[in-house]
């Protein structure tokens, strides 16, 4: 290639590799500065992140219990157990349930109040502040507060279902009940989350299309299921999976509401994990709840990029 | 943006309805105030009664006297600080390597990060006990905080922040002969401020308020976060005492709830626009 040699003669950026490619606004620097900058982060990440996940996957093909020394790999048995045994089936059905009545509910309530609170003329940042405020409350002490309201002797639930001339409800030892309980303490931990998503959602639609249509004789109830609906709607997609996934991650509250009971009536796949784990010690087993449950998130936000293909406008 | 221009029925039904799912949500947290105030016999008594006939401050008293609650508070104070120091030592100058500087490798060890956001926590929690419990960690300030401070959504808050600024205010900065860490403390960290705000306030948040890894990795009465504790005091020693058990919540509760309102504004300027993007 001789005669393309010439082309280069005299350039100083000749010879890639030779020259640092390390560079802060095309000035030249060290990669010393890069290197000490981002490798803590990628060590700690690694170590506590990447290295568990991996490790997971090995634990969930062995029959590993702790204080046994014993640990063979037995292949796909632990999920072959795991998805011929009850408690399994169990808690993923109870999570399903709770999660999608959760983000159903939240999203639900979030979105009407979001709807009423864009009107307000002052106050907005105070309901805001206020709705807000049992996403940020520690879970496991208002999950206390939970268990003596819905308390059937001495809790406040009963008492006025009494003043109303109702019956007393053991809310917390009969299934149904608890798990209305357990979803009610969900949602209001989660819909002002989920209303604060909503109003930010709205900022963004230009005013100018909403009075635009309202000009053009547009009521309130087609403005809203027409103009607004359709617009927030990559929002309410964010909405759900975000309600979805905090609720499947739910722990503390069902652990100090009901610990997973009745029995099992409200055991989700985050309870059993803990206690397959953490209480039986059966790692193997407990290891692939957790890869399941990862799967699951998976799926989720697969969903949920499908679903943002489905509806955007543009 | 409006959806409604008068101001009439519609808006005042509107207004009566945000005002009584306001009192809804906060009920819970006054309920739990005026138990924490109430005598034992008449937290027994039928019929729901809003105020304490005769308030007291036994239950908080019960509360420091017969439990650990100082050194919950303590344990929780120290592992939420030390985990936030060491969050923001090492993903506020990695987040501006990755934002500022160009390097080999640099997008894909950047997806690296922003892959680590998605395993669930609990997908890591089973080897990451292991682990600790064998180096004998367990149990210990360590391990409740250095599972953390690798924060993947640090790094990812901060860059986004740091790419927003113009290259000329680093650039003059450069000229005057600068180096990056210079540059870092005394240009790019003082613009960032606001963000850093916001994901401190997240962040103690989160680890204030966890329950699953301290009842996990924490065996030991002594060494428990508030969470824990306050669940451990509820079953144990407090167990049935309900007066007791509303005051430990209120203590627990509070110093989030004070520093939250007290941020509330910097918070949904900053914190949740940058989510949202």
């Amino acid at each position: 290639m001789f005669f393309k040699v010439g082309n280069n003669v005299g350039k100083p950026s000749a010879g890639a590799g030779v020259r640092s490619r390390v560079q802060f606004g095309g000035a030249r620097i060290s990669p010393v500065v890069p290197f000490v900058s981002i490798t803590p982060v990628l060590l700690f990440i690694g170590i506590f992140i990447f290295l568990p996940v991996g490790y997971s996957f090995l634990l969930s093909i062995q029959d590993y219990r702790l204080g046994f020394s014993t640990s063979k790999f037995i292949g796909l048995d632990n999920y072959v157990e795991l998805f011929h045994s009850d408690k399994f089936g169990n808690a993923l059905k109870n999570s399903l349930i709770a999660s999608t009545a959760t983000s159903f509910f939240s999203a639900g309530i979030g979105l009407f109040l979001a709807l009423q609170l864009s009107s307000l003329r002052k106050g907005k940042l105070f309901y805001q502040t206020v709705f807000f405020i049992p996403v940020t409350a520690t879970m496991a002490a208002m999950a206390i507060v939970w268990r003596f309201i819905f308390h059937t002797e001495f809790g406040v639930m009963n008492a006025l279902l009494l003043q109303l001339g109702l019956g007393k409800v053991s809310w917390l030892q009969l299934d149904a009940t608890a798990m209305m309980a357990v979803i009610l303490l969900s949602v209001w931990s989660s819909f002002g989350y989920a209303l604060v998503l909503f109003l930010a959602g709205f900022a963004g639609i230009p005013r100018s299309i909403i009075e635009a249509a309202t000009i053009d004789g547009a009521g309130y109830a087609d403005r809203f299921w027409k103009i607004i609906l359709p617009l927030i709607s990559p929002t309410t997609i964010f909405v759900f999976v975000v309600m979805t996934v905090r609720a499947l991650e739910n722990f503390d509250a069902i652990r100090v509401l009901t610990d997973g009971g009745p029995a099992t009536a409200t055991q989700t796949l985050s309870h059993l994990l803990y206690q397959e784990g953490f209480l039986f010690f059966r790692t193997g087993f407990a290891s692939a709840i957790a890869i399941v449950f990862f799967l699951l998130s998976m799926a989720i936000s697969k969903i949920q990029l499908i679903a943002e293909r489905w509806v955007h406008y543009e | 943006m409006k959806l409604k221009t008068r101001y009439g029925t519609a808006q005042r039904v509107s207004d009566l309805l945000i005002l009584s799912v306001a009192l809804v949500t906060v009920f819970p947290f006054y309920w739990m105030l005026v138990t924490s105030f109430k005598p034992a016999p008449e937290i027994f008594l039928p019929g729901v009664r809003l105020l304490p006939i005769q308030p007291v401050i036994e239950n908080y008293k019960e509360v420091f006297l017969n439990s650990l609650i100082l050194r919950y508070l303590w344990n929780g104070a120290v592992v939420v600080s030390l985990t936030l120091l060491f969050q923001l030592l090492l993903t506020i100058p990695a987040a501006f390597a990755f934002a500022r500087i160009r390097f080999p490798l640099r997008d894909k060890l950047f997806v690296l990060i922003i892959a680590a956001l998605v395993f669930p926590r609990f997908i890591a929690a089973i080897p990451n006990f292991l682990m600790l419990s064998a180096l004998r960690l367990n149990n210990t300030y360590f391990s409740l905080i250095f599972p953390f401070v690798g924060s993947a959504y640090g790094v990812f808050l901060f860059r986004q922040f740091f790419k927003s600024i113009p290259q000329s205010y680093f650039d003059a900065a450069f000229i005057d002969g600068c180096t990056i860490p210079q540059i870092l403390y005394h240009v790019a960290i003082p613009f960032a401020l606001p963000v850093i705000g916001s994901y401190s306030i997240i962040s103690v948040l989160t680890h204030w308020n966890d329950l699953f890894w301290p009842l996990v990795i924490i065996h030991t009465n002594k060494k428990l976060t508030p969470p824990a504790g306050v669940v451990h005091f509820a079953s144990g020693e407090g167990a049935n005492n309900y007066g007791a058990i509303m005051a430990a919540a209120v203590i627990i509760i509070l110093p989030l709830i004070v520093m939250y309102v007290a941020g509330r504004k910097k918070f949904f300027e900053n914190a949740l626009d940058l989510q949202l993007k």
